[in-house]
């Protein structure tokens, strides 16, 4: 149905943006021991990616650094398996392995061809029961980590996200609680291994597959992690969250740009306004047509980029508006920022940017949920939910659903500059 | 393997279509041959200051971004020495809003003296974040100079220096303009649920009437042979040493270009590689250390980076990363090793090509590398690379004459 008559450029060609996304509810195997397998199956791919997600993150520690280095150092050696046989073996497959650690979770993360997962498996079992947290392996790993964090503590941006994280949540706060280079020093082996015996029990494991998943794969799962037994009851963790409003600045002298964060705590996942302010987020900064974007970047050009984004966690989510800006327009870029805010307060938003905010969400949902790899992605996140992907269907409803005064209203209830905590790290003091 | 048709345009516009029904979304890619090598030396940065110019409107559309999001999709593009590449993904039943967008920043711009002084800071303030204002952002403003003295890989993608930016006039922009971005210096990639029959008939409608401009005449000084090895030592507000090697290797489509890619890989890619094993892992004289190549078009360099241990001296470091490399280039490389390498390289590329986008993006590419053909190639021509060759190239690449070294110390003051 293409007409072949000499375009027409001065009118934009139709868009439909009535998509139907094939959402996959996994299924859902529950090993003997416990163990939750979620199955994203995809048979003609070779890519294999296996999730393991473990009730681990920086909250559940009781001595700062110990989530994120336990989790780093499972590929450190084991009683099996030296640090060396596990790297060789992992490169030699062609296999890539990610070690990460968040607030609430830590993850590992396997990508290798289908091929080559039933040889990983046993190396991954091992890691998981088996890792043995050397002495000589510790201190090489703890000084490379030391060394990151000293690089990073030059960089205006992460000096302001800790100042940030801590006022954000509270100091004292599980959520809050921000690593300094004493840390380091305090940091045993000995916390590894407590850390790691009680918060990587195979047992209480989430793992999700995605790719040519056959039920051979099913049985190398079943085989390497169903037997492993659970020795001690889930943990939880409180977020106390000691919030101000206030104006933070810190000195960092000869720095070229100001590292700006400004936001305050909001709404968890499962709140009613919880979607609603999705769309928000994404009208203020959450696009590169955003409304910052368009005031800060492209008329002013104070910055290469200034974004906003809502960082939902189990016990807690934040706000945070972030950017780099010019050392000299650092000031005049705290007052946009301001102006933006107050608009959303004071006037509905037009017709017009609200039909496009929708139809671009309705194109990333599109996007972010193509294929197996990315479904299993974000069906991650629903595991500390319902862990059903239905969660996106109704995400997506309620953002068609919206309209501009319930905006407005979402504006005024959470978008107050008054009530938000502003850091700006550089080299001119602003007051 | 990844099937493709392609054609091209009377206005010489080469199309390449590659069907992907397993996806909602497509991907289109257009590459524009020039790059920051085509650059006047007193006036660099110029390509990559254009690629953001070419967001500012063009003669039919008073914004890029608008319309693309109204239909879903989302875009972005980067420059390089070698190209500029704009992509952008969108749901397949709005793929025509891409035409009428790209087609129209092909047909004219808009040219708006504000839309220029805007983007001059904005790219003065990416210029401040990634480079300046960054600890180790000047190493690569550093060491390209160093390596290259004729050809102009010596400067980066994002400039020489602030001022070339601030320099740029809008005549500049528009000469810049009619002479790069004409359907003849252009390659469009599709990827997704797509028909060949129909991009044909949408590549016609909507880029067929754009005119071709002349042919480009490239007088690309080449770099002479470097004979003796370069150091240079600076000092900067980091916190720890740091080490850069550089040496001249074999442009992207020279026979030898797998081969130097896989030195790389043995040397610094994964935690069992040589160089990581050995200096990082067994001595600990380094915090952090990685191998590469460059991958560009032209002759590139083969580079090894590292962060020296905080209270080792820089020199002994030096020392051990200088032995290492020379064990390496004097014991074969064991089957086992080879064939890592290649594992990696080879779930590298399966991973890669589960996405529209990288499918679209490579196929343009390889069809500026002068054959679209080669895509399907690639993992045979690392598949063959042979033990022998590993050690001829090493032998060659990897030797002090040849060799660029950094030494970028912390200032303790």
């Amino acid at each position: 149905m293409i007409s072949n008559k000499t375009p027409n450029r001065l009118i934009a060609p139709d868009v439909d943006n009535q998509h139907k996304i094939a959402l996959i509810e996994p299924e859902k195997i529950v090993l003997k021991n416990g163990t939750q397998l979620f199955l994203f199956p995809d048979n003609s791919r070779e890519a294999m990616r296996m999730d393991m997600v473990f009730d681990a993150g920086s909250a559940f520690q009781d001595k700062k650094l110990a989530a994120s280095t336990t989790i780093g150092m499972l590929r450190e050696g084991t009683t099996k398996f030296t640090a060396g046989t596990l790297n060789m073996r992992i490169d030699y497959h062609g296999a890539y392995l990610d070690l990460q650690s968040t607030k609430d979770h830590g993850y590992l993360t396997l990508y290798c061809l289908g091929k080559s997962l039933p040889a990983l498996l046993p190396l991954v079992q091992d890691m998981l029961t088996q890792a043995v947290f050397k002495e000589r392996n510790f201190n090489i790993y703890n000084r490379r980590q030391k060394q990151e964090f000293q690089l990073s503590s030059q960089k205006a941006k992460h000096l302001a996200n800790r100042l940030y994280t801590a006022n954000l949540y509270g100091a004292e706060s599980v959520y809050g609680q921000i690593a300094d280079e004493a840390d380091f020093a305090a940091l045993t082996t000995s916390d590894l291994k407590t850390f790691y015996g009680k918060h990587f029990q195979p047992a209480r494991t989430k793992i999700i597959l995605s790719g040519p998943v056959t039920q051979k794969t099913i049985h190398h799962i079943i085989s390497s992690f169903g037997d492993i037994e659970n020795t001690l009851s889930p943990t939880d963790f409180v977020q106390d969250t000691l919030f101000q409003p206030k104006l933070l600045f810190k000195k960092k002298p000869g720095a070229l740009q100001s590292a700006i964060m400004m936001g305050k705590p909001v709404m968890l996942r499962t709140h009613k306004d919880y979607f609603g302010f999705l769309v928000l987020n994404t009208i203020l900064g959450g696009y590169f047509g955003s409304r910052l974007m368009t005031n800060i970047r492209e008329d002013k050009g104070y910055t290469y980029g200034i974004h906003s984004m809502v960082s939902p966690m189990r016990k807690a989510s934040g706000f945070t508006i972030a950017t780099e800006v010019g050392t000299d327009v650092t000031k005049a870029a705290l007052a946009e920022i301001r102006l933006e805010l107050l608009r959303l307060i004071e006037n509905p938003v037009k017709d017009e940017e609200l039909w496009l905010v929708k139809n671009y969400l309705n194109g990333t949902y599109l996007r972010s949920l193509d294929g197996v790899y990315s479904q299993a992605d974000k069906f991650r996140i629903t595991l500390d939910l319902d862990g059903r992907m239905d969660y996106y269907a109704r995400s997506l409803d309620a953002i068609n659903a919206i309209g501009a005064t319930e905006l407005k209203d979402l504006a005024e209830r959470y978008l107050n500059p008054d009530e938000m905590l502003t850091v700006v790290v550089g080299d001119k003091e602003v007051e | 393997m990844i099937q493709y048709d392609s054609f091209t345009l009377d206005n010489g516009l080469r199309f390449l279509v590659h069907h992907d029904r397993s996806t909602p979304i497509v991907a289109m890619n257009i590459l524009y041959q020039v790059g920051a090598k085509d650059e006047h030396p007193d006036k660099t940065g110029f390509a990559h200051l254009f690629e953001h110019l070419m967001f500012g409107g063009s003669v039919n559309i008073p914004r890029y971004d608008e319309p693309l999001q109204q239909a879903g999709g989302e875009n972005n593009a980067f420059t390089n020495s070698d190209y500029t590449n704009y992509y952008l993904t969108v749901p397949k039943q709005n793929l025509e809003t891409a035409f009428w967008l790209e087609s129209d920043r092909m047909l004219d711009l808009a040219f708006s003296p504000k839309s220029l002084e805007t983007q001059r800071n904005v790219v003065i303030e990416e210029f401040r974040q990634n480079y300046l204002n960054q600890p180790y952002g000047d190493a690569w403003l550093l060491l390209k100079p160093l390596a290259y003295k004729q050809h102009p890989y010596q400067w980066n993608t994002i400039g020489k220096e602030t001022a070339h930016i601030e320099n740029a006039t809008l005549e500049d922009v528009k000469d810049f303009y009619s002479k790069y971005y004409n359907p003849n210096n252009a390659i469009v990639a599709i990827a997704g649920d797509v028909q060949t029959g129909d991009i044909k008939k949408l590549a016609e409608k909507w880029f067929g009437s754009i005119k071709s401009g002349p042919d480009i005449l490239r007088t690309i000084p080449s770099e002479p042979e470097q004979t003796e090895a370069r150091k240079l030592e600076v000092k900067r507000k980091v916190s720890a040493d740091s080490i850069y090697l550089a040496w001249h290797s074999c442009g992207r489509t020279h026979p030898d270009y797998e081969a130097v890619d896989l030195v790389s890989d043995l040397l610094g890619s994964g935690q069992s590689s040589v160089l990581f094993k050995e200096l990082v892992l067994k001595k600990a004289l380094f915090a952090e250390l990685s191998a590469f190549v460059t991958g560009d078009i032209d002759p590139g360099l083969l580079v090894v980076t590292g962060k020296v241990t905080d209270g080792i001296h820089h020199a002994q470091a030096l020392d051990a990363l200088t032995k290492t490399l020379n064990q390496f280039k004097e014991r074969p490389v064991s089957e086992q090793s080879l064939r890592k390498v290649k594992n990696r390289v080879i779930t590298g590329q399966v991973f890669g090509d589960i996405s529209v986008l990288s499918k679209a993006m490579k196929l343009a590419y390889y069809t500026y590398l002068g054959d679209t053909a080669l895509i399907n190639e690639q993992t045979n021509r690392y598949r063959s690379v042979s033990a022998g060759q590993i050690k001829q190239v090493a032998d060659s690449v990897i030797n002090e004459s040849n060799s660029n070294t950094l030494i970028y110390l912390k200032d303790n003051d």
